[in-house]
């Protein structure tokens, strides 16, 4: 193979392709120097094009897309123009009626509950106590060992990881405040989802702190649910080498009161790491306060993997998915066939050059009838892939190979 | 529980603009990357994308789902930014008649450095990356977005762009190719 076609396999050949093509392209590559140095260029200028930030989108842009789909939808418009405020009328109307009904004229709710009740005034637990189905709802588990109340939500050191022994702190349950005595329930209800993706070619932010809660010895004020808008964002591990456990940040900024659910569903390919069966982290989330979960993730093979993350809170509208996408992951486990042998071969019988090839790299062959004792010399002591060797060695006794599988079958051509 | 993308979808088809809301809001900022990587500058991106979410509603229905939203959203911000790169360069043609001492290339990526607000270029790097990438041929710059920005796979962009799966490895290769060439010219001036 000459430079130039080799230049045309490069892509193959980092993506540990085992193409006919990349195959010649790595040989050449063990004997050029020039095309190895070329190829290292190639792979800096990729990763330079990934390393490109995300850019943030106008402020005003979806307000801007909203407008302008509004104007190619004439029934909405029609609707919104001319019902819109007759419907309004109609449902204030309707929702006066109700009340009256429920409040004045139906004997059940004055007598139900006491004036005292916390729950008096609050539909959802009305609805509680009068033995109507509640919505699902996730059981928090009690922090152990503190009263619900004085629990400390999670809090990580700065630079720990996920493993036992570098100071990190699994993530507790948070109960909800005391006092309170409500079961958080999540759900969307028409939530208002605000996403943003993943930066693809990595990120440089460093890895924070998270913290979930005031500072040591201060005790949280009682959360105050309130409706608001949550946002998520992913930052990829600058490094993603396949096989090796690395860690990227799932940012969460909201202007809202909640107790909210982190999950993450990792697609084919790629495991996470230290998650409650999906769930990342159960907790209080602060208005303006800014949540980083550290994400440890194993990629099995190379290129792009994909990660959902979903954060649902009990409040309505605080809700957000986010389908992050990880490209750039690299250095796949070398297959058997790339495993690079450096045998060196003088006056060998053919089946026994094949059999310790083999033997050195851990490959199974059958050798057929007719691969027998043809002596060959044969020097890989520059480091040669097993499969390319294998080929040169037949090639040069004219032997044919078939693979079956994951084993070689040899035979006289 | 939040809706899924597939029952937006179905949602939307349906008629319910606020699902459709939804669809846009988790997709404006991938959408908007795509259109600035592609066209160079915000004002651009920004109208790609507007035009994009409307080219989006008004086809809706007869997106069948056989390839996922994301997919077939994308093939159409492409097509929009095509078109845009399209008329531009038509108007530049016209342009150059009167004024031939302004390259195109300088028009279609345009230095934003002086604009504290945008503050995303920031490194001499990323920049001549940016503007590397603008100098490319358009069927290379979309490949390049699509894999190595934006993450689909190789099967992804043969059905979006509609190409046989070994034009677009080969089409990628070549892009990254003439990528690195157009940074060395640019490296080299700096340097």
């Amino acid at each position: 193979m000459d430079c130039a076609t080799c230049h045309e396999h490069y892509t193959d050949v980092l993506e540990g392709s085992q193409s006919p093509g990349a195959v010649e392209a790595r040989l050449h590559l063990e004997q050029c120097a020039t095309c190895a140095a070329d190829l290292a260029g190639f792979k800096a200028t990729v990763a330079d094009l990934r390393s490109l930030p995300q850019v943030t989108p106008p402020a005003d842009l979806l307000s801007r897309i909203s407008r302008a789909l509004d104007e190619v939808s004439p029934t909405y418009s029609f609707w919104r123009t001319y019902w819109h405020p007759v419907a309004a009328s109609a449902s204030m109307a309707a929702c006066c009626l109700i009340a009256l009904w429920a409040f004045v004229l139906n004997p059940v709710n004055v007598v139900d509950l006491p004036q005292s009740s916390p729950f008096a005034y609050n539909p959802m637990q009305q609805a509680v106590v009068r033995g109507a189905e509640p919505a699902p709802a996730m059981q928090p588990q009690p922090h152990s060992g503190a009263p619900a109340g004085l629990q400390r939500p999670y809090r990580a050191a700065r630079g720990g990881g996920w493993g036992r022994g570098r100071g990190f702190v699994r993530p507790p349950m948070v109960a909800p405040p005391a006092g309170e005595g409500r079961t958080p329930t999540f759900g969307s209800w028409g939530a208002k989802l605000v996403s943003v993706p993943v930066a693809p070619g990595g990120g440089s932010k460093p890895a924070g702190t998270f913290a979930a809660g005031d500072d040591a010895g201060n005790v949280p004020a009682p959360l105050q649910r309130q409706a608001g808008e949550v946002q998520l964002a992913f930052v990829p591990p600058v490094e993603r080498p396949v096989g090796v456990p690395v860690v990227g940040q799932l940012v969460i900024t909201g202007q809202a009161e909640a107790v909210v659910r982190v999950s993450v569903l990792p697609h084919d390919g790629l495991r996470v790491m230290g998650s409650d069966q999906g769930v990342l982290y159960r907790g209080e989330m602060r208005r303006g306060q800014k949540l980083q979960l550290p994400v440890k993730m194993v990629a099995a093979r190379a290129g792009t993997h994909r990660l959902q993350v979903r954060l649902e809170g009990d409040v309505p509208g605080v809700a957000a998915e986010l389908e992050a996408l990880v490209p750039g992951f690299t250095g796949e486990p070398a297959p058997q066939d790339d495993a690079i042998i450096r045998l060196v071969f003088r006056e060998v019988p053919s089946s026994k050059a094949i059999r310790e090839m083999a033997a050195a790299v851990g490959a199974r062959v059958v050798l057929h009838e007719g691969v027998n004792g043809q002596l060959v010399t044969q020097d890989y002591s520059a480091g040669v892939p097993f499969k390319a060797a294998l080929k040169i060695l037949c090639d040069a006794c004219a032997y044919r190979i078939e693979t079956r599988g994951e084993v070689y079958h040899i035979h006289v051509k | 529980m939040g809706f899924s993308e597939n029952d937006l979808i179905v949602q939307a088809q349906a008629g319910d603009r606020h699902s459709f809301d939804q669809l846009v809001a988790r997709a404006y900022p991938l959408v908007f990357n795509t259109a600035y990587r592609i066209l160079g500058d915000h004002d651009s991106a920004a109208d790609a994308t507007q035009m994009s979410f409307v080219r989006a509603f008004r086809s809706l229905r007869t997106f069948r789902r056989s390839s996922s939203f994301t997919t077939w959203l994308y093939r159409i911000v492409s097509n929009v930014c095509l078109d845009m790169v399209r008329r531009e360069k038509r108007h530049a043609q016209s342009l150059t008649l009167d004024s031939p001492e302004e390259p195109l290339a300088e028009r279609e990526i345009p230095d934003t450095r002086a604009l504290p607000e945008r503050t995303a270029m920031d490194s001499e790097l990323q920049q001549t990356v940016h503007k590397a990438l603008g100098r490319l041929r358009m069927e290379h710059r979309t490949v390049l977005i699509m894999y190595d920005l934006a993450g689909f796979s190789y099967e992804e962009i043969a059905e979006m762009l509609k190409l046989p799966l070994g034009t677009v490895k080969s089409r990628l290769n070549r892009a990254r190719l003439a990528l690195r060439e157009e940074m060395e010219k640019d490296l080299e001036l700096i340097g």
